[in-house]
């Protein structure tokens, strides 16, 4: 089963007017720089985890390492557990599924703030789809829970403007959190005017994983980078009984790919402009992205009943050798088979020769996974969640879920140690980085009213519907 | 002159009063529930189809009956509302003989037919998330339905039956019809019981074989009840379909596999447009109605 805490886009979300402007997502040069600086600090971060995470995560001595200036995040919670903290139990309403590599970290590292504060973290629902519903509906009576770990995706973005989540922007200051915290992973939090609408733990990177093995079998020796390639590579794998590219036809991840290959000819502020309000079929650079969506699909890009798959089995179909490409994101990484991951190279989606994009796209954010605070956890019991939130952001515990969860930090880490997943090395590498463009995920810019009618026009898609009969279902939710 | 036969009380009129009042306290507290729990509702919905409510949290705006008017225009609610149209005219009219047929046959008792009526009664049991999951996988593009094409020699005929636009609809009717043929069948086989068997065996006499039995005397006989399981499937059909659509299909792709019931999930929970949502919800009603009194008054006891 896929890990899930930072797939962010279940269903095609989206953001009221004004919220995140997330400048990592930016195509520039500058943004380039940028995201080498910050991969440059995430990869330093890397090599504190698998060493030093082992045996630290029940014992307050990491906190000794942590105590470098800027690290404010690192300071273990466990020397201001003397202090009452008010409550007996903090409930959390999570996104981590049960038996996930996440949930299972985060269950250790609520034993270990149980064990330091004698304080229970108490999980009141574990959802994935529905989890805002739920606590929307939790909310409505009263019973939310104090803490709730969510996506920062389709209604979840509206909940601070709504009262169902508390501005954080001071509490992050406060106590000592937003230091630590990556600038940018902090910006695509905040909305314009300043508030915080969470504690972001966790980003994401979304690469296409490549398995070099099933290529060469092919007779393909290079991972594709242009539309042409993949096409050549596309009749090579199908000559030797390979599929292509696997992906969830039928939901999200088909969805964001399908996004991913429309706006190849355009720029950023376009992208954001049609995801928002529509309009893709008089732009006619959106037009020709769905129609070279159509056109891969007609070469036989994607593997055969596409339209019908999910992304559990677009897994399937890479880790079991059926398909030789497949998006997947980071939170992939950890449950990849050994021999897979050894054949497996990860970058960007093609691109045709007339892109506005200058390398392969990717997706790559911070939307993935963070804390916000309900009401009720802010009257009721904002000692303890403090005192959790700093648990959870300390050194041993956030380095445990690097190394055993695979998520790309959101935080800067001052102990060094070896990452253990060679992906997610990859993903942080200068090279990655690069080499692949970031496209502009549709999570937080389709407004909701709309997202469904656009996941029912890409669904459409995959059966092969024309271009314009597409686009005019696109605009048709808006 | 007082005190008439006429005006005074007599015993036979205060027993009647006595329990007319015993009656009521009997009914006050399930009127009561009925009429929070049932009527309220309803007149809930009503109102809120009268505002504009984006969202649980969000604050409401009386807009009158502008929800209404925007339905004409909205395209998805219209190939709802055909889609919905298809499931009832395949899924009423194929279930429900089917299963009075079946039923007809367990209640003639043929051996093993106690076994039977656990087998036929089973997919009743069983949950709505446990049907979902289990013909999402029979109709993945790896899964069973395919398989058996494929072992079968019948390739060509393999597809994404639940993303096809051409068969998504179809595969919420065909769990429909699953879930509910063989459990119709052992409610009917109970009610066909009760008809007396030295009719059958008068029938028999004369030549009539099973399917003359049937038409001829087990139909006649139990028409009101037959009635009222069309009627019940009618609005189990109408109104419970959301569940299915949205395990299998979504609604997709583009709508196809749309139905009204489910047109009404979507737009409260996933689009957060929940006073439109509810003025579908008062169409949906108005239609189980008309459907309602319709199968009533067309399949009624023959007196």
């Amino acid at each position: 089963m896929l890990s899930s805490d930072v797939r962010p886009n279940k269903r095609s979300g989206g953001a009221e007017e004004g919220i995140i402007m997330n400048s990592r997502l930016s195509t520039s040069t500058a943004g380039h720089r940028r995201r080498r600086a910050v991969a440059g600090l995430l990869a330093a971060s890397l090599l504190a985890v698998a060493c030093g995470s082992e045996d630290e995560a029940s014992t307050d001595t990491a906190t000794d390492s942590a105590a470098e200036p800027g690290t404010d995040a690192t300071t273990d919670a466990s020397t201001d557990a003397t202090a009452d903290l008010g409550v007996d139990t903090i409930e959390v309403m999570s996104r981590w599924a049960a038996g996930s590599s996440e949930a299972d970290a985060f269950d250790a590292a609520a034993a270990s703030f149980t064990e330091q504060t004698g304080v229970k973290i108490d999980v009141i629902g574990q959802a994935e789809e529905d989890l805002d519903v739920i606590y929307e509906a939790a909310l409505l009576g009263g019973t939310e829970p104090h803490i709730v770990i969510v996506n920062l995706f389709d209604k979840s973005i509206a909940w601070l403007d709504n009262g169902a989540t508390v501005d954080v922007a001071a509490y992050a200051d406060e106590w000592g959190v937003a230091d630590g915290i990556d600038g940018d992973a902090l910006g695509e939090w905040t909305l314009d005017d300043g508030r915080v609408q969470g504690f972001p733990y966790s980003g994401f990177a979304w690469p296409i994983w490549y398995n070099t093995a099933l290529l060469s079998d092919a007779g393909i020796e290079t991972v594709p980078t242009t539309v042409d390639e993949l096409k050549t590579a596309t009749a090579a794998l199908r000559d030797a009984g390979i599929g292509p590219v696997a992906v969830g036809g039928s939901d999200w991840s088909g969805q964001k790919l399908f996004m991913q290959v429309a706006q190849s000819y355009l720029d950023t502020d376009t992208t954001k402009s049609l995801l928002g309000s529509g309009g893709w079929c008089a732009n006619p650079q959106a037009l020709a992205g769905i129609e070279l969506f159509n056109e891969l699909l007609v070469a036989g890009v994607f593997v055969d009943d596409v339209e019908g798959f999910t992304a559990d089995l677009m897994n399937e179909s890479y880790y079991n050798g059926d398909a030789a490409i497949m998006p997947a994101g980071s939170w992939a990484f950890a449950n990849t088979p050994e021999d897979v991951l050894a054949a497996t190279q990860i970058g960007g989606f093609p691109l045709p020769s007339d892109a506005a994009f200058g390398a392969p796209t990717v997706y790559q954010g911070f939307t993935g996974v963070g804390f916000m605070v309900s009401p009720r956890g802010e009257s009721e019991a904002l000692p303890a969640v403090e005192a959790f939130i700093k648990h959870m952001y300390s050194e041993d515990v956030y380095g445990s879920f690097v190394e055993l969860a695979n998520i790309v930090p959101a935080i800067q880490l001052t102990d060094t140690s070896v990452a253990t997943n060679p992906l997610l090395q990859t993903a942080l590498s200068t090279d990655y980085v690069d080499g692949t463009d970031i496209a502009l995920l549709m999570d937080v810019h389709v407004p909701p009213a709309s997202g469904d009618a656009v996941n029912q026009a890409i669904a459409l898609a995959y059966n092969g519907a024309d271009a314009n009969e597409v686009c005019g279902l696109i605009d048709a939710g808006y | 002159m007082p005190g008439s036969a006429s005006t005074r009380e007599t015993p036979s009129s205060k027993k009647t009063s006595r329990s007319g009042r015993g009656l009521w306290s009997f009914t006050l507290p399930a009127a009561a529930w009925y009429f929070i729990f049932t009527v309220g509702p309803l007149v809930a919905m009503v109102w809120l189809s009268l505002v504009s409510w984006p969202g649980l949290l969000a604050d409401k705006e009386w807009v009158g009956f502008e929800n209404y008017q925007r339905i004409w225009g909205d395209r998805f609610f219209w190939q709802a509302f055909r889609n919905t149209a298809i499931q009832l005219v395949v899924a009423v009219p194929i279930m429900i003989p089917l299963s009075f047929m079946l039923g007809y046959y367990l209640s003639m008792k043929p051996r093993g037919h106690r076994l039977l009526s656990v087998l036929f009664f089973t997919p009743g049991l069983l949950s709505i998330t446990a049907k979902g999951m289990i013909f999402f996988g029979m109709f993945a593009p790896n899964g069973a339905v395919n398989g058996l094409l494929e072992s079968t020699g019948l390739e060509t005929f393999t597809r994404s039956w639940t993303s096809d636009p051409d068969t998504a609809l179809a595969t919420v009717i065909a769990v429909d019809l699953w879930g509910g043929i063989g459990w119709t069948a052992v409610l009917f086989a109970a009610r066909l019981t009760s008809v007396p068997t030295d009719v059958y065996e008068a029938a028999s006499l004369d030549g009539a074989g099973h399917l003359r039995r049937i038409r001829s005397i087990a139909y006649p006989m139990t028409k009101d009840f037959v009635g009222v399981m069309t009627m019940l499937q009618f609005l189990w059909t109408l109104f419970n379909s959301a569940a299915i659509v949205l395990l299998l299909t979504r609604g997709g792709p583009a709508g196809k596999s749309s139905t009204l019931s489910y047109y009404v999930y979507e737009r409260a929970f996933s689009a957060q447009q929940v006073g439109y949502s509810q003025s579908v919800g008062v169409v949906l009603a108005l239609i189980g109605i008309v459907g309602l009194v319709v199968i009533r008054r067309t399949i009624r006891q023959d007196y």
